[in-house]
């Protein structure tokens, strides 16, 4: 019951923030993070749930993002259609790749998912008839819901919040479902796992192609929000910021992506005040970060909750 | 027909012969022992059983159906459970999950099912969390479910790896050194343990050391020894058969 009720004041919080929240900047950097929380949620079943790192998840966004301006620049595809069609073309690469990859473990997987991403991103750039190159497309319309252009920056920021309940909720449903106690088993005692019926590759590629289907979701909601893609999206900062965001949020946990999104969204902002000092300031909390809360912040906000709850005496809260 | 049928099974590695034409029939409701020296070749019959790894050549047949084709992740659908030499539980979960992961074979929901919660989906949650009461119960552990299995004593972590090897309701279990490490107080549970679930109608194949309680709880007996049968029977006609106390012992004149 507890937990309903944070999720309650949660949203009600994410709902009511436009409104004291002025400012269009902060605006524009909370729908950014709405497309890092739909992507960390996804790339957190793989590698927060089953154990796999795969730094060539931001293909799946590119390939999401290019799909969607393409068919709607193209086609005429209404962009609500086009998110669709771009989370269901991600997640069918991510099939085909997650057919190869989950063949290999550790740094094997690492090392795949990382040529996959950059052999994306160069037949993308090459592909000038189609893709334009290395300028990009411009001019991606806006959606339209129920006859409303989600043109201005507050109709969009709802547009995400919407989208990253519904990523979150069927997050939350996979990790507590069989599929859940699943990757559970594979990551403890994969050969036992086996034996009462769990075999990985399959498991795995469940996770990678819900992930891969969520990554082609966010990579529409960013082109229909920019108007403009370029290859310059399959860049290593966004991939090591959504690790970042994954693994010092909480990763193996559904709030803590959420949290790790929403802080690193916003830390790099903050630190801009501080000029020359800002990149030492931002590895500096990173490795201290890393050094004390290696669960992420989730753990101490876990501890902290229940310390809290011991001394009122209420009862514990199960995590 | 015997509810396990193991023809000419064998293993090479390279040329050695790890398990050389093994055969024997497992009847069912029946315990069927194979033991023999270290590294006779028991657990690689074992392993081939379940699947874990291939045959060189030979054949299994559970109820009719060839296993050697079948992969490690899908024998648990054909009703077999086992447990491992060493133990092997999920040592960060706690009793109670450990059983319903067990259990995982008898869900059939989709993930589908999952996400918008059917009636199936709740069925079969429900089901299986009545399973894992039953087993536990069953196994004695239904005390201790909320504990994590790390912190489990260690005759009880075997009891609930047994437990895991049950939840699928299989009808044949195969144990590996069940007895291994424990106190004879607890092997004597364990004994009483394993015929009972013998008598609720579980086949079962056991590979054990201990010849007190193989003696005391087998109906059949097979004997391997560098990865060969060298007796069969039941347990008093192997106690006694000299070829038996030999490959334990050593003949009188090795060095």
């Amino acid at each position: 019951m507890k937990r309903k009720n944070l999720i309650i004041v949660a949203l009600a919080i994410a709902l009511l923030l436009p409104a004291v929240v002025k400012s269009a900047y902060y605006i524009h950097i909370l729908i950014l993070a709405m497309m890092y929380i739909m992507m960390t949620e996804g790339l957190n079943l793989l590698t927060g749930y089953v154990g796999l790192l795969s730094v060539g998840h931001i293909a799946f966004l590119g390939i999401g993002a290019y799909t969607s301006a393409l068919i709607s620049l193209n086609l005429g595809v209404t962009p609500l259609l086009c998110m669709l069609i771009a989370g269901i073309v991600s997640a069918l690469f991510s099939f085909l790749v997650g057919k190869i990859t989950l063949r290999v473990r550790g740094s094997y997987f690492v090392i795949l998912t990382s040529a996959f991403s950059e052999i994306t991103k160069l037949v993308i750039n090459n592909s000038e008839s189609i893709t334009n190159g290395p300028m990009g497309l411009r001019n991606v319309p806006s959606p339209i819901l129920f006859g409303f252009e989600l043109h201005s920056k507050v109709s969009y920021y709802y547009f995400g919040l919407a989208l990253v309940v519904l990523t979150t909720y069927v997050c939350y449903r996979i990790v507590n479902s069989k599929y859940g106690r699943a990757f559970k088993a594979l990551r403890e005692q994969e050969e036992l796992a086996r034996t009462v019926g769990i075999g990985f590759g399959r498991y795995a590629m469940v996770t990678v192609v819900v992930s891969g289907f969520f990554a082609g979701v966010a990579g529409s909601y960013y082109v229909h929000y920019t108007h403009f893609i370029s290859p310059d999206i399959f860049g290593w900062s966004y991939t090591t910021t959504m690790l970042l965001m994954l693994v010092i949020g909480g990763k193996g946990t559904i709030i803590g992506p959420i949290i790790g999104s929403l802080l690193f969204s916003f830390i790099p902002e903050l630190l801009r005040a501080y000029d020359d000092f800002r990149l030492p300031i931002y590895g500096l909390i990173l490795m201290v970060s890393i050094l004390m809360m290696p669960d992420g912040i989730i753990a101490p906000i876990n501890h902290l909750a229940a310390g809290i709850q011991k001394k009122i005496g209420a009862p514990r809260l199960k995590s | 027909m015997a509810l396990l049928e193991v023809r000419n099974l064998s293993k090479y590695f390279g040329g050695l012969a790890a398990v050389n034409d093994v055969s024997f029939d497992l009847e069912e409701g029946q315990i069927l022992s194979l033991i023999g020296p270290n590294g006779a070749g028991k657990t690689t019959t074992f392993n081939m059983i379940s699947g874990s790894f291939p045959a060189t050549n030979g054949s299994v047949k559970f109820n009719g159906i060839e296993l050697l084709d079948k992969k490690a992740d899908t024998i648990t659908y054909f009703g077999i459970g086992r447990t491992f030499q060493i133990t092997a539980v999920f040592f960060d979960l706690s009793v109670f999950e450990n059983i319903l992961i067990a259990a995982h074979s008898l869900q059939k929901s989709t993930i589908a099912d999952a996400l918008l919660i059917t009636k199936r989906y709740k069925r079969e949650e429900a089901a299986i969390r009545e399973r894992a009461r039953e087993v536990l119960e069953f196994v004695d552990l239904w005390d201790s479910r909320d504990a994590t299995a790390s912190s489990l004593p260690y005759g009880k972590q075997r009891l609930l790896e047994i437990a895991i090897a049950l939840a699928n309701k299989p009808k044949l279990l195969l144990l590996d050194e069940p007895a291994a490490g424990l106190n004879p107080e607890e092997t004597r549970m364990l004994i009483e343990l394993i015929r009972k679930i013998r008598d609720s109608g579980v086949t079962i194949l056991l590979i054990e050391h201990n010849m007190g309680l193989v003696m005391n709880i087998s109906d059949h007996i097979v004997v391997l020894d560098h990865g060969e049968i060298i007796a069969r029977g039941l347990p008093q006609q192997i106690s006694q058969d000299p070829k038996v106390i030999e490959a334990y012992l050593g003949r009188g004149d090795a060095e």
